[in-house]
C-alpha cells in the first residue's frame, strides 16, 4: 500500500524533499522506519527523532493506505 | 482564532479578536526576535520559523481546548508567524480574553508553555555566516 511521508525542519535538510510516497507492505511503522533510515542513514541518528500518524503523534497506530507520516525534530515554537 | 501566517501579525487586530462585552480583561502576550541565546555567545541576526501548518493548527487547537477546560475564559487568539523575522519582531502573539484577569493571565501563561513544546514548529537561528536549527527539548 502507498502511503505519503513527509520531512520538516533538519530532517528536510537531510532528505532534501518535502514529501515522497513509499510503498509498504504492513501497516507497521517498523518498516516504515527501516525504509527511511535505510535511504537516509543520517535521519537513523537525529536526537529524539519524532513521528506523527495523519496530525497525532505517532502512538502505536496501525497505518493505513493513504496515510501521511511524518519525522521531525524536537519543536521549537513560539 | 488560529493563524500560522508569513505575514507581520498585527497586533490590534489579534486583540480585537478576542474583544468581546462579556470580558473584563484582555491578556496578550508576544514573542521577539532577540539578538542573544542563553546556548551561544553567536550574535542571532534573525531567526527563520517553518511549521507543518496542518498539525500545528490542530494541536493549537487542542492546547487552546484543554486551557478552556482549566480556566475560566471567554475567548483565545494564537498567530505563529512562519518564515524569516527580524530582530525585535513578533514570531507569536497570543489574547485571551477572560472576565477578570486572574484567569486570562494564567490561561495565556498555560497556553505558550504548551505551544513551546506540543505542535510541530520549529527555528533556525540566522548568523551573519550560517544558519542552525534551534530545539527547545
Amino acid at each position: 500500500m502507498k502511503i505519503k511521508i513527509l520531512y520538516f525542519a533538519h530532517v528536510r535538510d537531510i532528505t532534501k524533499k518535502e514529501y515522497e510516497i513509499i510503498d509498504i507492505n504492513s501497516g507497521n511503522m517498523d518498516e516504515i522506519k527501516k525504509i527511511i533510515f535505510n535511504k537516509y542513514p543520517e535521519i537513523k541518528y537525529e536526537n529524539n527523532l519524532l513521528i506523527a500518524v495523519n496530525d497525532e503523534y505517532y502512538n502505536n497506530q496501525k497505518i493505513k493506505e493513504n496515510d501521511a507520516i511524518a519525522f521531525f525534530p524536537p519543536v521549537s515554537g513560539g | 482564532m488560529i493563524k500560522i501566517q508569513g505575514d507581520v501579525i498585527d497586533i490590534n487586530a489579534l486583540i480585537n479578536s478576542v474583544r468581546n462585552a462579556e470580558s473584563g480583561a484582555i491578556v496578550t502576550f508576544l514573542g521577539t526576535v532577540r539578538m542573544h541565546d542563553e546556548s551561544s555567545d553567536r550574535e542571532i541576526k534573525a531567526l527563520k520559523y517553518d511549521a507543518y501548518n496542518d498539525m500545528a493548527m490542530h494541536k493549537i487547537d487542542g492546547i487552546i481546548e484543554e486551557a478552556r477546560k482549566i480556566y475560566n475564559i471567554i475567548d483565545v487568539s494564537v498567530i505563529q508567524r512562519t518564515g524569516l523575522i527580524k530582530l525585535g519582531e513578533d514570531s507569536i502573539g497570543i489574547a485571551v480574553s477572560s472576565v477578570h484577569r486572574k484567569e486570562a493571565f494564567k490561561a495565556c501563561e498555560y497556553i505558550i508553555d504548551k505551544i513551546k513544546i506540543i505542535p510541530p514548529i520549529w527555528k533556525k537561528e540566522v548568523y551573519s555566516d550560517s544558519e542552525v536549527w534551534k530545539s527547545e527539548t
